[in-house]
């Protein structure tokens, strides 16, 4: 990561003072604190704002009610994991998923891992976190409520093709990616 | 799309008074995590803004933008390339493009697609397993990349097929 970022700005920076624009380089630069702030006021709020209204469906049961129907999928994906916290907890994580809110769940995602590392005792890599991994990475979607958020802040909603072309490249990726890490990934064992 | 918003929000609300929960102390629990997310968040970010200010200042952008023939390809490439990283700055760039060409535009629904349908895959293999305490082997990089090809080939396909 840190060879990366240093070597793409010193990159930058010479091609900047060889095709002479460092001149209007800078000053754009030292722009970037307001840009970020800018960012993070746009994009951090709306994903607060969804933390907290996620969190009282949490607390309400509404996601756990919903979760139940992911139950069987979760039992045939770690069928090695036995504990009824955790499989609630990747239901949730699952419900969360397909809102479009994979943001609000990682304290969710922190919590199932702590517990996963507490049964496996030790601080190898198992199969089942992969999974989790590779199913958040994959984020099933129905309802995207950051993007159609979005959107709406430009006053524009996704059009009924966007969102079915966006279900089903979503479910495929999630289909795919998880059969083949179920069928072809195995434990290092030391 | 206004009532998948609203409808979701209500429902959470009305769930909470008939199950006497205190919905207004979930809420704030709720935002105080989201903040501290969000503020972790500003370091990775910062970083990034400033990379990407870099890169679009120095001016490879405009000179690739002179030889391509589309115009929107180099910045929709960046934003795949950025997207395994953080989420913020895919976000940046996914507004950039609002701006610049349109919210209905061609490349704005492709960096919509790119943006939904997958998820920060490095930053969550080094920042949660980090925290948690877990050591990771090289397989795991593998097929988290291999998800990622899947999914941005399929954009890609539905892209070029349907709009």
């Amino acid at each position: 990561m840190n060879k990366l970022w240093s070597s793409f700005i010193i990159f930058s920076f010479i091609y900047a003072i060889f095709s002479h624009r460092i001149e209007e380089m800078v000053p754009e630069l030292l722009l970037v604190p307001e840009k970020t702030i800018q960012l993070l006021f746009n994009v951090g709020g709306l994903m607060i704002l969804y933390t907290g209204i996620f969190h009282m469906a949490i607390d309400a049961k509404v996601i756990d009610k919903v979760g139940i129907i992911f139950k069987p999928i979760v039992h045939w994906m770690m069928p090695n994991i036995q504990n009824k916290e955790i499989i609630q907890l990747v239901c949730a994580n699952i419900t969360a998923n397909l809102l479009g809110l994979g943001m609000a769940s990682t304290p969710m995602v922190l919590q199932i891992l702590e517990k996963m590392k507490k049964d496996s005792n030790s601080n190898q890599i198992t199969k089942e976190m992969v999974l989790l991994l590779i199913m958040n990475v994959s984020c099933f979607t129905i309802f995207p409520l950051t993007i159609i958020s979005i959107r709406e802040k430009y006053h524009s909603n996704l059009g009924i093709y966007v969102w079915l072309s966006l279900i089903c490249i979503t479910f495929l990726t999630s289909l795919i990616s998880i059969l083949v890490t179920k069928w072809r990934y195995h434990d290092i064992h030391h | 799309m206004i009532y998948i918003i609203s409808g979701y929000i209500l429902i959470t609300i009305i769930v909470c008074i008939f199950k006497k929960v205190d919905g207004y102390h979930s809420f704030l629990c709720g935002i105080k995590e989201g903040s501290q997310v969000v503020v972790n968040m500003f370091s990775c970010l910062f970083g990034f803004v400033f990379v990407v200010e870099c890169l679009k200042n120095c001016g490879i952008m405009e000179d690739m933008l002179n030889l391509s023939t589309h115009s929107w390809i180099p910045e929709i490439m960046v934003q795949m390339m950025v997207r395994p990283l953080s989420a913020g700055s895919s976000m940046s760039i996914m507004m950039d493009i609002y701006d610049k060409y349109g919210v209905d535009s061609f490349p704005a629904l492709f960096s919509t697609f790119i943006h939904a349908s997958c998820d920060t895959f490095f930053y969550m293999l080094t920042f949660y397993f980090s925290s948690v305490g877990i050591i990771q082997n090289k397989k795991v990089i593998y097929y988290g990349l291999f998800t990622l090809g899947i999914s941005y080939i399929l954009i890609t396909f539905v892209m070029l097929l349907f709009f």
